[in-house]
């Protein structure tokens, strides 16, 4: 099988075997990269970079003969909202088009340690606002399914480049939804850790409370890989958790042994009925082979997508007050100091961003900030007490992903309420910061795998990522 | 017509810069830079994707001040962002703390009158900007440095108290190395709130900033006080305002007024839990609050001959404090210390313009000298006149021992001469050929001396005096 | 609402032309209409706000100084011999 359609587990082999060196796995991954350029994936790729790196691993291999980590000499894309020492820290926005980012994000620096391969840094909704990964600067991202629809975003490029097999595994963030969606539209793997259980130093910020670096993969076994190289404490980032990691790896199906809990919460009457047929389906199917299916209530879960967006606009809005042009960024001239801020951040920001850090400033107020952010956060805990006393019944939830099938490019700028509900099935997962997986099925609607969302308690990400693996060998 | 009836009504809030070695939420050194923006990181210039990880001894010092205002400590307090832009202000907000300060209702005692303390809390300092003819220049060196906010009530009632509880807390950050606490150097600022209350109606509130020393505060006050009553007098409204200090006219100008007030859309730092202080924590602090300046005048007084006023010089200069009680510690007689420090050494002090750090004697000597002085064993007459070429470094201790040493002899022949009169038996022996004897005699020389002589010294004085008669 | 939102610009630092307010103002009206939904949570089931979940106690770092080796500044663009550099401030 040609590199491009293998496990990280098989590359190795391969290359242990002496039928594949680094280079030439560099080389095809850059050939099939070049050769879906119109993709628009990414904003950089480090050929030169990254051919060197492949030719010091093939040497290294030759002289040790052995593979010091499964992730040596691997090839990786890291979405653009990510730190790359002395590489273009965009955020697919104009305002940080030429900005060169110091030092790398904790996660970036932990897989390279590993000797991973940082192949380039992928397009995203400008950012990470938003979930069509049309709001890019750049310009938006085909999904690779089918050229004419969005990949989802905002971790478009990431979820497209993997899905299109550009690269085996990508990096992206999750505010609401980023990873888990884009890799549901592109028919591909998507993991949002536990909130803190990786380290958020070098993740622009978008909404501190929320955000999380995620893993984007073709198998669940890589996306394991991935998640063991870049977890664990941080003293950098003093909301990162200081809980030890398990060893994800070896998976383990354990379809039989957990309880699994299906709320109708989660299954609005608006979504497409052909999804909802190919859940209930699913759960047939589960059920068949002995699957222990509970139904739970989660009340709350309809007013997450108010909660989620009343907290993100509001922290948005102040993560962003730093993009002035002063001291790094894009360089505007004009009369005078306020002049300068308004012209660099109304040029350099796109419509969409402006919209969120308007309202999120509306929100952060005087005399408003009690019926907006205070009560984002009241809803948030009323989320998290449904998911406590549902997770003393189950070990396991199921959601769907999304509400409707990805959609055609340009479908849903004019409707910028609709394209928010397209996360209402996932921001409850971020609110509460519990670990989510999507994972394609088998089933498939106009060549689009549909996916499932399978949602754990706190830190069990092993045990979601067990449940994927039972059921992706289904 | 004078104004009667008045009230004033004066509250401050203090900034104050806090002695660690790093900033407040990144590693960058909190220490004077010859260059500007080289104490900076990607963190304290608000770079994408930093995040802010809290200093331990920032809230050590905090907790210690806290304590010594004898405020109640929140077990646990949280930090904010206060959102405005301003290009000294790296991420948009400045990290600080609202709601939940880290300490609050404290007070603090000026000439036994109650200061109430309302707040103690952490945040970042930011960074300068300087004015060139046609440029605006931002060094961030100062972005991040720890501050601590203490925030009172308005309990002052005329602008020698604020002077006073200034110099009482400058003495406080100074004794318990919380800063260095210089209003010149700006590591510690004062903005006093005033407003006047006239026939039991209370007036609005003014505020001054920029003042750099607590003269100015002293002369502000003063000035706005008699503004604000003026304008009452002429029956005008005073209106809410944030005013600058002019030094040079000396008065207050108006810098902001009542309608742009900002709305700083403050909320909880999502990057930054909360900060929880132990019981164990706060005991450990509390055990370093060695003696505040009141404490240590009181013991002093008890234990060494000073008077009032002197002590109150020695207390209110730590490091005269410290080098006095040194002092004490290596002479006999302390009286004679105490006066001679405060006359000669505080006097060179003063001529030289330098701190007692930087006095030339060293304490050992100073203090031997001393001895030798209450031991009469200097020539009294030329005595200051010694005592500056000691410092000067013309003459050495040594210098001193060969002075003592000319006296001791003649000292010696003197006493050898009373002993061999009242041994005039002893003497006779010797004389007859019982060199023996000498031993008895050497003895009673000695014992004239408590011990406090060499025999070999003796002996060969008293045989040189014997050998000439 | 219009005036509000002025304001709420302003604050933020950004500007629009008449064009583009008129339809953000429409914009952000739905949207904040469509927020207040929240509003429809029975009082009785409303709860304190969450902060943290489970990030309880603040880490503390130690203050030894560690020097930043980058030199970063060289590519921030309003950086010059020493000093960033704005146009002079009245």
């Amino acid at each position: 099988m040609e590199p491009l359609k293998l496990k990280i587990s098989e590359i190795q082999e391969k290359i242990r075997k002496g039928e594949l060196t680094y280079s030439d796995l560099i080389e095809t991954f850059l050939k099939r990269i070049e050769e879906n350029k119109d993709l628009n994936c990414f904003i950089s790729v480090f050929k030169e970079k990254a051919r060197k790196k492949a030719s010091l691993c093939d040497k290294e291999f030759k002289e040790k003969k052995e593979i010091k980590s499964l992730l040596f000499g691997i090839p990786i894309a890291v979405k653009d909202n990510i730190a790359y020492e002395n590489e273009r820290l965009t955020c697919a926005s104009k305002i940080l088009e030429n900005f060169i980012s110091p030092y790398s994000a904790t996660a970036v620096k932990r897989l390279e340690e590993k000797g991973a391969i940082i192949i380039g840094k992928t397009n995203l909704d400008e950012f990470a606002m938003g979930s069509s990964n049309e709001f890019s600067y750049f310009g938006p991202v085909l999904n690779p399914i089918n050229k004419e629809y969005v990949p989802g975003g905002s971790s478009g490029g990431s979820a497209a480049a993997v899905g299109g097999n550009l690269v085996p595994v990508a990096l992206g963030s999750d505010t609401g939804g980023s990873v888990r969606q884009p890799a549901a539209f592109c028919g591909v793997c998507g993991l949002k850790p536990t909130y803190g259980r990786v380290s958020r130093f070098g993740l622009v910020a978008f909404a501190s409370s929320l955000d999380v670096i995620g893993v984007i993969a073709s198998y669940v076994e890589d996306c394991a890989l991935v998640l063991q190289a870049i977890s664990g404490y941080d003293e950098n980032d003093a909301t990162s958790v200081n809980y030890p990691v398990p060893d994800y790896l070896p998976l383990k199906n354990n379809l039989k042994a957990v309880r699994v809990g299906i709320s109708k919460d989660f299954f609005l009457k608006e979504m497409d009925e052909r999804l909802i047929k190919i859940y209930e389906d699913f759960f047939k199917e589960l059920s068949k082979i002995g699957v222990k299916l509970y139904e739970i209530s989660l009340p709350t879960i309809k007013y997450g997508i108010y909660a989620y967006h009343l907290i993100a606009t509001c922290e948005a809005s102040s993560n962003l007050a730093r993009y002035d042009g002063l001291r790094y960024g894009l360089n505007l001239d004009a009369k005078d100091i306020d002049e300068i801020y308004l012209k660099t951040r109304s040029e350099g920001f796109g419509k969409e961003v402006k919209r969120r850090i308007v309202l999120g400033t509306y929100g952060l107020s005087k005399g408003y900030y009690e019926e907006y952010y205070a009560k984002g956060l009241e809803v948030k805990r009323m989320l998290f007490e449904d998911f406590q006393k549902a997770f003393e019944e189950v070990d396991i939830i199921l959601a769907p992903v999304s509400p409707t099938l990805p959609f055609k490019l340009g479908e849903r700028l004019t409707d910028p309420i609709m394209m928010y509900l397209s996360d209402i099935f996932t921001v409850p997962a971020s609110l509460v910061g519990l670990p989510a997986l999507t994972l394609p099925l088998k089933e498939k609607i106009d060549n689009f795998p549909i996916s499932i969302q399978i949602i754990g308690r706190h830190f069990c990400e092993k045990e979601i990522l067990d449940f994927a693996y039972g059921i992706e060998e289904l | 017509m004078e104004l009667k009836n008045y009230k004033v009504i004066i509250g401050l809030e203090i900034h104050c810069q806090l002695k660690t070695e790093t900033k407040l939420f990144c590693s960058c050194a909190n220490s004077f830079a010859a260059f500007p923006n080289t104490n900076v990181c990607p963190i304290c210039l608000g770079y994408p994707g930093t995040l802010p990880v809290l200093n331990k001894k920032a809230v050590f010092l905090a907790l210690k001040l806290a304590l010594a205002l004898n405020c109640e400590i929140a077990k646990e307090s949280y930090f904010a962002r206060k959102h405005y832009f301003y290009p000294d202000l790296p991420k948009g907000y400045q990290i600080t703390q609202y709601k939940n300060p880290l300490a609050y209702d404290g007070y603090l005692l000026i000439n036994n009158k109650k200061i109430r303390i309302r707040r103690v809390h952490l945040e970042e300092d930011s960074g300068k900007l300087i004015h060139t003819a046609n440029e605006t220049l931002i060094d961030f060196n100062r972005a991040g440095i720890p501050l601590v906010e203490i925030v009172t009530e308005p309990d002052f009632e005329n602008p020698l108290e604020v002077c006073d509880f200034i110099e009482k807390l400058k003495q406080i950050l100074i004794y318990l190395d919380i800063s260095d606490a210089d209003m010149e150097k700006g590591n510690l600022r004062c903005e006093p709130n005033i407003s006047l209350e006239y026939n039991g109606k209370a007036f609005e509130r003014r505020e001054i900033k920029n003042l750099n020393s607590i003269k100015n505060v002293k002369e502000a006050l003063e000035y706005e006080i008699n503004y604000q009553k003026s304008l009452l007098k002429e029956g005008k409204e005073i209106e809410r305002a944030t005013l600058l200090w002019n030094e040079k006219e000396k008065k207050t100008e108006v810098m902001r007024s009542k309608e742009e007030e900002e709305d700083y859309r403050y909320f909880l730092e999502p990057d930054l839990p909360p900060l929880v202080i132990s019981e164990k924590e706060i005991e450990e602090a509390r055990k370093e609050l060695k003696e505040l300046p009141e404490e240590r005048k009181r013991r002093l007084l008890k234990e060494y001959p000073l008077k009032e006023e002197i002590c109150e010089i020695i207390v209110s200069d730590k490091k005269l404090c410290d080098y006095y009680e040194n002092l004490m510690k290596l002479v006999k007689d302390k009286k004679l210390a105490t006066n001679w420090l405060i006359n000669e050494v505080l006097r060179i002090l003063n001529e030289k313009n330098i701190t007692i750090e930087e006095f030339p004697l060293e304490i050992e000597k100073l203090a031997y000298f001393l001895n030798l002085l209450s031991e009469k064993r200097l020539p009294m007459g030329n005595i200051k006149k010694i005592f500056y070429e000691l410092v000067e470094k013309k003459i050495e201790i040594s210098d001193l021992l060969k002075l003592t040493i000319k006296e001791k002899e003649e000292d010696l022949e003197k006493v050898i001469e009373e002993v061999l009169i009242k041994e005039k038996e002893v003497v006779e022996k010797y004389k007859k050929g019982k060199k023996g004897v000498i031993g008895y005699l050497i003895g009673e020389v000695v014992k004239r001396y408590n011990g406090k002589i060499d025999p070999r010294e003796v002996k060969e004085k008293l045989i040189e005096i014997l050998e000439k008669n | 609402m219009e005036e509000v939102i002025k304001k709420v610009i302003a604050l933020a630092k950004l500007k629009f032309d008449k064009e583009g307010l008129e339809n953000f103002v429409k914009e952000c009206e739905k949207i904040v209409e469509y927020f207040q939904k929240i509003k429809a949570l029975k009082a009785n089931e409303r709860k304190e706000a969450l902060y943290f979940l489970y990030q309880f106690k603040c880490p503390l770092r130690e203050d030894k100084v560690e020097i930043f080796k980058n030199d970063f500044l060289r590519n921030s663009p309003r950086y010059k011999e020493g000093y960033f550099r704005i146009k002079k401030m009245l």
